[in-house]
């Protein structure tokens, strides 16, 4: 820089993010980004259902061949996997509901604690009672 | 023997002399009732003259001292140096904002952005002055008094990655006072905002990280506000599809 040139006092330094890996930089990220993840654990889930639906609706030999792969250590540790991002996927969506739902009793709002409270609990009531249904 | 310092990287960036900004390491006595920003105060006073950072108050209201403090945005004036011992503490500028000298960040773009969601009382139907004040119940004020509290340190700005990766965003707080206008029974203008909070800059750029939330020291809860207008839209165009003639 020369004397005579004037001071560049309008530069500034912009911080850029990598567009990629980006959400590792801070843990409130990698948490965000788990709980996005865990909707395609949920899509699997569903895709895996349906193609019970199809094995069901293709025979008797089908369906069987479709169980005896569903007890293969592979099958077992996705479904472990799946229940994992599912719950996560549950726990994750109950705890933002008072953000999005602001649920007034008696003019007043109630805390963001009471309606997530609320829809856990209920969350976890109508669980256990599918679950009692289901292997009851 | 309890510790009796502590050291604090801070960024230093000069736009003259600096291509990228640098850390340097000072070392301050750690007593229990200081904070970041007291820490800062003592270096420029005793130790490097040339630090730059901005404050005023030191009680959590003018909304300046707002910095990285070990990657998370925090109010230096309300962040105690005991609670990072034994450290090194990083001290850096607020991110996602372009860095002027040091510590001091430009919010222009935050200037630029707010008036674009007029957050003011609109009104469709202007009474005169003698007609008194716009009155409103205790009720319809505490709808929207969470959001009415932002002090516009834009911790929130440095905690949201959607507006680091699309500066486009018009991010947490200006749409978090947009909502409180939205809500305010005196309020006519939730029409008139609506071509800026639910464009795609506005409110559909967001995807609910929820840091802006968590960093916000008022607890204005902007993640929130975001939300509840996504809802509020949603259901206009439910009601434009269902009742397309509701506003002729």
């Amino acid at each position: 820089m020369t004397v005579n040139s004037p001071p560049n006092a309008t530069r500034t330094y912009r911080p850029v993010m990598s567009p990629t890996w980006w959400w590792l930089r801070h843990p409130a990220w990698v948490q965000f980004m788990l709980r996005e993840l865990s909707s395609v654990f949920i899509a699997a889930f569903l895709a895996l259902y349906l193609a019970r639906l199809g094995a069901f609706a293709s025979g008797p030999a089908a369906y069987a061949a479709f169980q005896a792969w569903h007890r293969t250590p592979l099958s077992i540790a996705l479904h472990v996997l799946i229940l994992a991002f599912a719950l996560l996927h549950s726990t994750t969506w109950f705890l933002l509901t008072p953000k999005i739902a602001r649920v007034h009793v008696a003019g007043r709002s109630m805390s963001e604690k009471a309606v997530a409270g609320g829809a856990l609990t209920a969350w976890a009531i109508v669980s256990a009672l599918v679950a009692w249904w289901l292997l009851g | 023997m309890p510790q009796e310092t502590i050291q604090l990287v801070v960024t230093r960036f000069h736009p003259d002399h600096d291509p990228v900004p640098r850390f340097q390491t000072y070392t301050v006595p750690l007593h229990e009732d200081w904070v970041v920003l007291d820490a800062l105060n003592y270096i420029k006073d005793t130790q490097d003259g040339t630090l730059s950072y901005r404050w005023s108050c030191r009680m959590g209201i003018c909304g300046s001292c707002g910095m990285n403090v070990n990657g998370t945005p925090r109010l230096t004036c309300a962040t105690f140096l005991r609670e990072y011992a034994p450290g090194p503490i990083r001290v850096e500028p607020l991110a996602n904002f372009p860095i002027i000298r040091d510590l001091v960040v430009d919010i222009t773009d935050f200037m630029e952005k707010l008036p674009r969601v007029q957050p003011w009382l609109v009104r469709q139907d202007e009474t005169p002055l003698t007609g008194g004040e716009y009155r409103q119940t205790p009720g319809e004020m505490e709808r929207y008094h969470q959001f009415s509290l932002c002090i516009n340190c834009m911790l929130c700005y440095a905690a949201c990655p959607v507006y680091g990766l699309h500066p486009e965003f018009i991010g947490p707080a200006a749409l978090a006072l947009a909502h409180r206008y939205n809500l305010d029974s005196r309020d006519q203008g939730r029409a008139a905002r609506q071509a800026e909070v639910y464009s795609e800059e506005g409110i559909w750029e967001c995807t609910f990280v929820g840091q802006c939330s968590v960093v916000c020291p008022k607890k204005v809860d902007p993640a929130g506000a975001i939300q509840q207008e996504k809802v509020s839209a949603a259901l206009d165009w439910l009601k434009s599809v269902v009742w397309p003639w509701g506003n002729r």
